[in-house]
């Protein structure tokens, strides 16, 4: 499974080990995240991160990247008052 | 005996400026900006990640939402149409200017295994947590503005302005499954440029 480095071995896991749960976390990884599992499958998958250091850090960095893309992407300024004075006028105008 | 106020919830602003702007009243759309302006702003900037832009992308919105309100039914509030309108003026912008293709193959089977490229410099030495923090600030809007679209539009969208997928899918024209798996190679290819900075960082 892909965790802090995708090793050769680690890519070799995936590829072949198709029991080991690791190939499910990487399919079913957006679903996990959105919480859109049937239950069934969610449980298979908890399990398995119980047991499995690598796939429960590779959720882990997964959802800190979207943690952080929010924290981080947001665009918090204030639309310059100039705009505003633009737009106000626009739209007494042309509107 | 009871103490009456003026003060009115988000909701209700709401709801009275769309009944104001259904009966064609402008200053509506002047309450509407001061209401909302800087977070439209703040989407139009996401997308066009241009000041001029961002301004044609303003009065583009303010077009279709003084045209359309009538077509506003409420079934989603009416913030969340307002993005979606000036998220919609932003694409068709991208679109106008030539920066936004839709040529992306949807149907590899492994996420990694064309996953749009990200480099970022060399994290090397954060002396301390808010360095480290500010750090990773840098380096998740480079990697956002580095990655092609639609991802970035789709990751913008989805995590940033918080869009759900249906409401991505009909802004961009396309189906939830595509958005799903843009949003995920999105969040992967991100992952896989910003996991040397997210050390001590999770959720």
């Amino acid at each position: 499974m892909s965790g802090t480095a995708p090793t050769f071995w680690g890519r070799l896991k995936r590829l072949f080990c198709k029991r080991c749960g690791c190939r499910d976390v990487d399919q079913l990884l957006f679903d996990y995240s959105e919480g859109q599992l049937d239950p069934k499958t969610k449980q298979r998958i908890d399990e398995h991160l119980k047991d499995c250091p690598l796939c429960l850090k590779y959720l882990e960095t997964y959802h800190a990247t979207i943690a952080a893309t929010q924290e981080h992407c947001c665009h918090k300024g204030e639309m310059p008052p100039e705009l505003r004075r633009k737009l106000e006028e626009f739209i007494s105008q042309n509107l | 005996m009871t103490t009456e106020t003026n003060e009115q919830s988000p909701r209700q602003e709401d709801a009275a400026l769309v009944e104001r702007l259904k009966a064609r009243d402008k200053s509506a759309l002047e309450e509407m900006l001061r209401l909302h302006g800087s977070k439209l702003y703040g989407v139009a900037m996401q997308i066009t990640r241009n000041e001029n832009d961002a301004r044609d992308v303003m009065q583009d919105a303010l077009i279709t939402i003084w045209n359309k309100i009538g077509t506003f039914e409420s079934r989603s509030s009416f913030s969340t149409w307002l993005y979606r309108v000036t998220a919609n003026a932003a694409l068709m912008r991208l679109r106008k200017n030539k920066k936004f293709e839709h040529n992306v193959p949807l149907d590899a089977d492994d996420p990694d295994s064309d996953l749009p490229v990200i480099q970022l410099a060399d994290p090397g030495e954060t002396p301390d947590a808010e360095a480290q923090r500010d750090e990773l600030g840098v380096q998740v809007r480079s990697a956002i503005d580095k990655l092609d679209e639609p991802y970035r539009t789709t990751v913008l969208l989805a995590d940033v302005d918080d869009m759900s997928m249906e409401e991505i899918a009909a802004t961009m024209g396309v189906t939830v499954p595509a958005v799903k798996s843009r949003l995920h190679r999105a969040r992967l290819a991100l992952r896989k440029a910003l996991e040397p900075y997210l050390k001590g960082a999770r959720a």
